[in-house]
């Protein structure tokens, strides 16, 4: 065997996980960094679910299945941790927060096309003021080009969430189009602002802020993507 | 999960003896992407650039999993060389449900 091993075959348990996953610092940033979930998280989605305000702001599909689909299930975990078709990270603040300050996530990733949808929960009202959410949705954009060697980044936004809309700007979103009257809080119809980014122009971000990928510890994709 | 294994085609009947024959065990995800993709720059420094991967002990994997190993496939390639999967259902299925099996040679022939 010339290549070499990968990690050691260990025994699965509770359906194909290993009993040691501890969450892994996948992004460091400024003032937050990305690491994997931990089962332990659910707890916090437990209580993020509940929340009326996030509800209306993020209206997260991710947020819906956890609590209406699975039922607070457990095995929301290892489904999420087992999607080829998303990456879901939880932010966590770099210092003066005890606990995870929301979720950041890419999803319907299209790998070979080199495309994907961007959502960010950030769970605190104090936390946004900080920026941590445009940190966090820079982080995970690297991470798509880099890692997974996406060109483009799509992200909706109610056209109510200012704060989301600003992020995404900031961040060097361009605003692409509205989706009229897509939005529904029970209520009344709201338009969808639809946002997205290029690789270049993520680029153009890149060397605006200081980041790391520890576990990666390199850059570059070999062959690009489509 | 099943009807995906069972839709997943044999390409390939027998590796070819020059490929080099690796495995990677255990979870797949963004936790352990990145030791694969390592291990493919590795391999491509040394010039090992026809790999045949055994992933039959893989327990779970998410999309940085694939990207891994759409990674090495690309890195191979660029290089002249091969990569070809061993998979099992949990690969095969994750494969299928991200749209990119059509972008691997897929062995499900005897054990290595």
């Amino acid at each position: 065997m010339s290549l070499g091993e990968g990690t050691p075959v260990k025994a699965p348990v509770e359906g194909g996980l290993s009993a040691e996953r501890k969450g892994v610092v996948i992004a460091q940033g400024r003032r937050v960094h990305l690491r994997t979930m931990v089962p332990g998280d659910l707890h916090y989605l437990s209580e993020w679910v509940e929340d009326p305000f996030l509800e209306r702001m993020v209206g997260s599909e991710f947020l819906h299945a956890y609590k209406h689909v699975y039922d607070k299930s457990p095995t929301f975990y290892e489904a999420v941790l087992t999607d080829p078709t998303q990456v879901c990270l939880v932010i966590e603040a770099n210092r003066g927060w005890g606990r995870p300050v929301g979720v950041v996530r890419l999803f319907n990733i299209h790998l070979l096309e080199g495309y994907c949808f961007l959502e960010t929960i950030l769970t605190d009202q104090r936390a946004m003021r900080r920026g941590y959410g445009v940190e966090a949705g820079r982080l995970i954009a690297f991470y798509g080009v880099d890692v997974l060697g996406l060109r483009r980044i799509e992200a909706k936004v109610y056209e109510y969430n200012v704060l989301s809309m600003n992020s995404l700007r900031r961040n060097g979103f361009v605003q692409e189009g509205v989706l009229r009257k897509a939005g529904f809080d029970g209520r009344h119809y709201w338009d969808v602002f639809v946002f997205g980014i290029l690789r270049d122009e993520i680029e153009a971000q890149r060397a605006k802020d200081k980041i790391s990928f520890p576990f990666e510890g390199y850059r570059g994709n070999v062959g690009g993507s489509a | 999960m099943t009807a995906a294994v069972e839709t997943l085609e044999c390409r390939t009947a027998v590796p070819p003896d020059e490929l080099v024959r690796a495995r990677f065990g255990g979870e797949l995800t963004a936790a352990t992407a990145g030791r694969l993709r390592g291990l493919f720059r590795e391999a491509v420094e040394r010039g090992d650039t026809k790999v045949i991967l055994d992933l039959q002990a893989v327990t779970a994997m998410d999309a940085c999993g694939v990207a891994a190993l759409l990674y090495g496939q690309r890195a191979l390639d660029a290089e002249g060389g091969r990569l070809m999967l061993r998979a099992n259902r949990i690969v095969a299925w994750a494969l299928k449900e991200s749209g990119t099996i059509p972008a691997f040679e897929i062995w499900n022939g005897a054990g290595m």
